[in-house]
């Protein structure tokens, strides 16, 4: 009886296990649907506006800011062109099956006039495959940052307001090779972006006549990177380039901190995740020292970001990131088109897109690209700085309007 | 020669950390025969709780007795009112428990949000010592030092009092000591709270080393569930070796073994569970 009883909970034991490593992997959390309706004018046609963002599950972090963005923009500017502006967000917890049902349903059913959306690369692509074959609505792509959508990806529809792991890693690569040492030990998270982003690190950093000594890769969810700080420690780098994305990446850099490397190696992030409040909240000083490279930081000099901080953190309480620009001049982008085409048609407003349009944006001056369609923007490398126990960034570097490629240079790929 | 050491030591810190969840798991489960999921939930309310404290300023030390009574109470409060309801139906326990896992990591998230949270390293022990050319945070020391101390008085514990006396006779026969008169309902509900309780600590503990974020408690429970599992259901002694096998496995892994490093510990407990299908310690009653 007892030896049976014994045998039936190992075998509910492993059961429950298989569950849990199933669950634990994938996000569970169930969708909310979040829609703000601004009422509709009736001078002319409004513009409907439908968003599809990640706004729970894994990469809520990072959709949720966006939409901030975007509401600020609309909130400010709740009219284009005597049209009232009207915004639905579908929130597609980091699925692209979901983002898909959701595209259906803001096309088919609200028949909205332009998507905006992608909070992921792999969410990016998949709204791009579908809007390009609808060939209807254009979309606006607000994160996903992975390079073909430049070149063998692009379409007509598909243009963004964020920035490419090229534009980042590439500059990080130079900046690295030019600013802190000639060698170098990568980290970088074991998936898609991750290794996106080191195949455009490497040839940046040995042109400026870096070398790198080992690329170590940790698997998404690595909790405990002590294994990889000895690795790292072991190789005596002049410099360490990450790329971690999210939760993982504040816990490594707590842990860079705790085993001393802090002192002892500069290190280097190209993926602008640390500026972003949040994580400053969770690691503290520990980015002291540690040099970043952005495309936006909250203390950036110009008058629209002055104007810009203050009126998000008046709404927000926060102080914005790079997420909250790429919604806000995802707004801003739109307003533009839609005046410039005078309609709602979707090949008109193409047409605009493709002439090229400058933006006043709080990262300064930006300007879409008609060949590649990501913005011509520039990088800032920043560096942590502790002054009476405020973290804050002071900017050390900027490189001036960084152009996507034309084409797929063909890094070899790692 | 210092790699091996600070590579040894870093696993050492995680399987304590495993250990301190993973012990409770199984005297649990020794006594009452309910595999509580929600545990893991144990871990992650104690690690938030103190986050809350810590942030306002409370001294560490202080913290960590706190927030292992907060989770005492909660944990008082499931097997009271809801999980011994159910005693002897297992299939429900769990269930009841899968779902308890799910409502508390919900409740954490609606009160402290979705960011990577982390408590800072009490100053005390905030520095590090050398290994050669290499160094190593005094806190993962202390933390390896407290798994060793629970170690140790768990077992003097379960051999030396009476107490760990009558819980051992109850694991081996539950009936026979209601018959003699012990409070059997009593002996039940002061092992779930220990072994809450333990779970909190591990889970303050993880705090300045791992951070909070929402579904830690199921990577957590997942690798404590292994530990039991090749340690043996039911004995803490297997949960202790079985912790610095995964620790350290986990942690060699990740440098020798890359690739397979998050498969590795599952792939020990398919071969342990093949040649002993009891675990290390597990016991076959007849």
């Amino acid at each position: 009886m007892k030896k049976t009883a014994v045998k039936f909970f190992q075998i509910l034991a492993v059961f429950s296990l298989l569950f849990l490593a199933a669950c634990s992997g994938s996000a569970i959390d169930s969708s909310t649907k979040d829609d703000s309706r601004v009422s509709e004018g009736d001078s002319k046609d409004p513009v409907k506006l439908g968003f599809i963002l990640s706004l729970t599950g894994n990469f809520a972090s990072m959709g949720t800011p966006v939409k901030e963005g975007i509401e600020l923009y609309f909130e400010e500017n709740p009219e284009i062109d005597g049209r009232k502006v009207e915004l639905i967000f579908e929130d597609d917890a980091g699925d692209p099956q979901a983002a898909l049902r959701k595209y259906e349903q803001l096309t088919l059913n609200q028949g909205v006039n332009i998507v905006g959306g992608g909070t992921v690369g792999s969410i990016a692509l998949a709204l791009r495959d579908k809007v390009d074959a609808d060939k209807k609505v254009p979309l606006i792509n607000v994160v996903g940052s992975t390079d073909v959508m430049s070149w063998e990806k692009k379409s007509d529809y598909v243009w963004r307001t964020s920035f490419s792991a090229w534009q980042y890693a590439s500059i990080s690569g130079k900046f690295t090779a030019e600013g802190v040492g000639g060698n170098a030990v990568i980290i970088a998270s074991d998936y898609v972006a991750g290794h996106e982003i080191v195949t455009d690190f490497i040839p940046g950093f040995e042109e400026g006549g870096g070398k790198v000594s080992d690329i170590v890769w940790a698997p998404l969810g690595t909790s405990d990177f002590s294994s990889y700080l000895t690795q790292i420690d072991n190789a005596k780098p002049e410099a360490v380039f990450m790329f971690i994305p999210g939760a993982d990446g504040s816990r490594f850099i707590k842990q860079y901190q705790e085993f001393g490397l802090q002192d002892k190696y500069t290190l280097v992030e190209g993926g602008s995740l640390l500026n972003a409040p949040f994580n400053i909240k969770a690691v503290g000083n520990a980015v002291v020292g540690g040099k970043m490279i952005t495309n936006y930081f909250p203390e950036l000099e110009n008058e629209v970001n002055e104007k810009f901080v203050k009126a998000y953190q008046a709404k927000f309480n926060k102080i914005p990131d790079n997420y909250v620009v790429n919604g806000y001049d995802t707004g801003k982008l739109i307003s533009q088109v839609v005046k410039e085409a005078g309609s709602l048609d979707g090949e008109k407003l193409v047409s605009v897109l493709k002439k090229g349009l400058t933006i006043d944006s709080p990262r300064g001056p930006i300007k879409m690209d008609p060949v590649t369609h990501t913005l011509i923007q520039n990088m800032y490398v920043i560096e942590g700085k502790e002054t009476n126990g405020e973290i804050t960034f002071e900017l050390i570097k900027t490189y001036e309007n960084i152009e996507m490629p034309k084409e797929n240079v063909g890094y070899k790929k790692y | 020669m210092d790699l091996f050491i600070v590579n040894t030591l870093s696993g050492l810190t995680y399987g304590m950390l495993l250990f301190l969840m993973a012990s409770g798991l199984s005297i649990v489960f020794g006594l009452m025969r309910i595999i509580n999921l929600s545990h893991g939930s144990f871990f992650l309310f104690g690690s938030y709780v103190a986050y809350a404290m810590v942030s306002r300023g409370m001294n560490f030390w202080l913290a960590l007795l706190l927030s292992t009574i907060c989770v005492t109470v909660l944990a008082l409060l499931l097997e009271k009112f809801l999980i011994s309801r159910f005693h002897g139906n297992e299939a429900s326990q769990v269930l009841l428990t899968l779902g308890l896992i799910f409502v508390i990591g919900d409740i954490t998230l609606w009160i402290w949000g979705g960011d990577f949270l982390s408590i800072p390293v009490p100053s005390i022990l905030d520095f590090s010592f050398a290994i050669s050319e290499s160094s190593f945070p005094i806190y993962r020391l202390f933390v390896i030092a407290i798994g060793i101390i629970c170690a140790v008085l768990l077992w003097y514990f379960e051999t030396k009092t009476k107490v760990g006396m009558i819980v051992r006779a109850g694991v081996d026969d539950m009936e026979m000591m209601g018959a003699l008169g012990f409070n059997i309902k009593l002996i039940f509900t002061a092992v779930f709270l220990f072994g809450a309780a333990l779970a909190a600590i591990g889970g303050v503990l993880s705090g300045p080393i791992l951070g909070m974020y929402p579904k830690m408690e199921f990577e957590i429970l997942v690798n404590s569930l292994v530990i039991v599992l090749i340690g043996g259901l039911g004995s803490w002694k297997g949960a202790f070796i079985g912790a610095i096998v995964i620790g350290i496995i986990d942690s060699f892994g990740k440098i020798y073994l890359p690739d397979v490093s998050v498969l590795l510990i599952f792939v020990v407990m398919v071969i342990v569970l093949m040649f002993k299908p009891t675990g290390l310690f597990g016991r076959v009653e007849s």
